[in-house]
């Protein structure tokens, strides 16, 4: 076979049409905006960092206002965005920098409704983090905001923008792997999640993770996020859930647990098995789905498929990048296919040019100037949340626990 | 009483050692610790070469179309690599990524070492400091930030400890980049070993770099070849053995002691870094400013010469 025949070969498989649909442009470079932003963030901590680090690569992006409760954070963070001014409160950031045309939210879980909806209500578009809210009430608040502001408003659900994932998705809805039987996600990760404070009296707040009053724990903070992911794959709800947590590693005193199992049932019998840990590092973060034909692993920045023997051959497989997991080979699923296959570099297109957390911004600041589709809607963020809030109340009382779709409702 | 954290970055091991102080639990220590570790794991997120989400590889593809936008501690760190390439006449150069990738270094095939050598100069780098952006003006011109990757991780990470209070810490990255925070308790200075028979480096609030041209190598012409490269030649360096360096920050310890083990003399300037090099032939060169943290005493080598 010539490489002109492997091309036409290529072009002219299924799982390929699914490659054609990205945009290579998108994979690579931030994309010049259609009109110059400026934008605020509230919430200064490790996740407005990272938001940070990726709005710097924007030319068209100023951060104009920055604002968190915690003085000391404000100014380290403060430091990555010169530009920014800083405000203890986000009503002061809102009353003191009116021009700004965005909000970002990276405030802990239990208090994102207030500058969310502030933001709204003062006209500004809203990117807010995942979870939506850490409860029913607060979330429906904010769907009911987002509904009456004619503004753009984005969870920051990023399964749902990362290209890896967009394709994947296309390769599992369009049955590359047939029936899905079950799945599984995890996430692993060695620390005590504890968050430093040289002031006792504000230790409590910023360490509201700890606190089970406040948080969702592991399940809400990474698992909603996971979750999200596969109802987004599946076009399905799950409609149980029981959890439990313990305290396995950080026996210090905390409450909240360091290690939780869930299981999520889905309509027809499918499961997914969840297990979160700080206790431990081992393969951090991942998603699974199985099915009749084949699985998929899905890594945030890399995505591979595993395929049964008598699963059908596509064309494009034969070229793509492989990788070995003991037994198994997987064939890895490459974001920007066809600009590489033009070039011949097919094998060399191994994971994405960006953190996930760029696509979300990106995504957000052309939903912003360009109307392009909103990637995770405050609608959907209330579901993902719903799900969360159930499994965590499945963890707390130990209970088998069902979901259903009054969850999702707003009045 | 110390806490031990530590993380696997940059392909080697970060490690803290943490003092603790009466006023500080050591929940609330090791919380600061953790703090410290991401920003190294960040910087390692932004900085790698083998990662095609980084901020680096951003720049390598991108760089040389228009300029890259970065972060203000992205921006501040390459100004230091700036500072240095100008202080050792081209001795460190962070364009070596394409002679590297050519002579093997980066894994892969091997390409054309004299096309990679053309392609190497950071006279082709260029700052905007108004838009904090950095612009490649030739294509083809490719970074690679190995040489002071550990040190700026070190450099965020202390500075995390300073704010949060830590007043007595020892951090290193693989054991060639150390951080010092104050001393140890009852203690005038933290003192680390260079090795058998070489002088103890004496540290208070001040960073240590160590490089030698051993460590990863490939084979050429039957010959083992160091991965330290001369970017004026393209060739292996190995007429220093070893190079240290003492500086107040250890992103520019970093890039002064690969200087130094290229260039084979100490820098033109900076003048606030003491250095200390072993010739082939095993004589120690040293150079220090006002104060020496170089203690030859406890060493006792063979051959000392103080320049």
């Amino acid at each position: 076979m010539t490489s002109s025949d492997r091309r036409t070969f290529i072009k002219g498989t299924a799982g390929t049409a699914a490659l054609l649909a990205l945009q290579p442009e998108l994979l690579a470079e931030p994309p010049p905006l259609a009109a110059p932003l400026r934008v605020g963030l509230v919430g200064a901590g490790r996740q407005g960092r990272a938001i940070l680090g990726e709005l710097s690569k924007f030319e068209d992006v100023t951060v104009a206002a920055l604002c968190d409760t915690d003085a000391r954070r404000l100014a380290s963070t403060a430091r990555r965005a010169p530009e920014a001014k800083p405000f203890p409160a986000h009503t002061e950031m809102l009353d003191g920098v009116k021009d700004i045309d965005a909000v970002f939210v990276a405030t802990p879980t239990h208090l994102h409704k207030a500058p969310a909806i502030d933001a709204l209500s003062a006209g500004k578009h809203v990117y807010c983090e995942g979870p939506l809210a850490s409860t029913l009430e607060d979330a429906q608040a904010i769907v009911k905001a987002s509904r009456t502001a004619d503004k753009v408003f984005q969870t920051g659900h990023l399964g749902r923008s990362n290209p890896v994932y967009k394709l994947a998705r296309s390769f599992v809805r369009s049955g590359a792997i047939r029936d899905v039987i079950s799945m599984r996600a995890q996430y692993r990760n060695k620390n005590s999640w504890r968050t430093p404070s040289s002031d006792p009296a504000r230790e409590k707040a910023l360490n509201w993770k700890l606190d089970p009053a406040l948080s969702l724990g592991l399940i809400g903070e990474f698992g909603s996020h996971q979750f999200d992911v596969l109802h987004w794959f599946l076009r399905k709800y799950p409609t149980s859930v029981s959890a439990a947590g313990t305290i396995q590693a950080w026996k210090d005193g905390r409450e909240e647990a360091d290690t939780v199992h869930a299981e999520l049932g889905f309509e027809g019998g499918v499961n997914l098995a969840y297990e979160a840990t700080l206790g431990n590092s081992y393969e951090g973060e991942y998603e699974q789905i199985v099915g009749t034909m084949g699985a998929m692993k899905l890594a945030w920045t890399h995505a591979w498929m595993f395929k049964e023997a008598d699963a059908a051959t596509q064309g494009w497989e034969v070229y793509a990048n492989r990788q070995q997991f003991h037994n198994d080979e997987g064939i890895t699923l490459i974001a920007d296919a066809t600009k590489l296959a033009k070039q011949g570099k097919l094998k060399e297109g191994v994971g994405l040019p960006h953190p996930p957390l760029y696509y979300g911004v990106t995504n957000f600041l052309k939903s912003v100037t360009e109307s392009l589709p909103i990637a995770c809607s405050a609608e959907e963020g209330l579901r993902a949340a719903a799900v969360a809030i159930q499994a965590r109340k499945a963890q707390m009382n130990g209970e088998l626990l069902p979901i259903d779709d009054s969850l999702f409702k707003v009045d | 009483m110390h806490t031990i954290l530590a993380t696997h970055a940059m392909g080697t091991r970060f490690e803290l050692v943490l003092v603790a102080n009466s006023s500080m639990p050591e929940a609330q220590l090791r919380a600061i610790g953790e703090e410290a570790l991401f920003e190294i794991e960040e910087a390692d997120r932004r900085l790698s070469l083998f990662r095609k989400d980084s901020l680096l590889s951003h720049i390598n593809r991108s760089g040389s179309a228009r300029g890259v936008r970065v972060d203000p501690d992205t921006y501040a760190m390459l100004k230091v690599c700036d500072e240095v390439w100008r202080a050792s006449d081209g001795a460190f150069d962070p364009t070596v990524a394409p002679l590297m990738a050519a002579r093997g270094f980066h894994g892969g095939e091997r390409g054309d070492a004299q096309e990679a050598l053309a392609r190497v100069g950071w006279r082709h780098v260029r700052f905007d400091d108004a838009h904090r952006a950095v612009h490649l003006e030739q294509p083809g011109v490719a970074l690679d930030l190995g040489a002071v990757g550990k040190g700026h991780g070190l450099d965020l990470a202390a500075r995390t400890l300073r704010e949060n209070g830590v007043t007595s810490a020892l951090l290193h990255g693989g054991t060639s980049t150390v951080v010092a925070i104050g001393t140890p308790p009852d203690e005038d200075a933290w003192r680390v070993s260079l090795g058998e028979g070489a002088p103890l480096a004496r540290l208070e609030d001040a960073c240590l770099s160590v490089s030698a041209p051993h460590g990863r190598t490939v084979r050429e012409d039957g010959e083992s070849r160091g991965h330290v490269l001369d970017p004026r030649t393209g060739r292996s360096v190995n007429a220093v053995t070893l190079a240290a360096v003492i500086a107040p920050n250890a992103t520019l310890a970093d890039a002064a002691s690969t200087a130094l083990l290229v260039r084979g003399a100490a820098l033109a300037a900076p003048t606030e870094v003491e250095t200390l090099h072993r010739t082939s032939a095993g004589a120690w060169r040293h150079s220090a400013h006002d104060s020496a943290c170089f203690d030859f005493e406890a060493a006792t080598p063979k051959t000392q010469e103080t320049a």
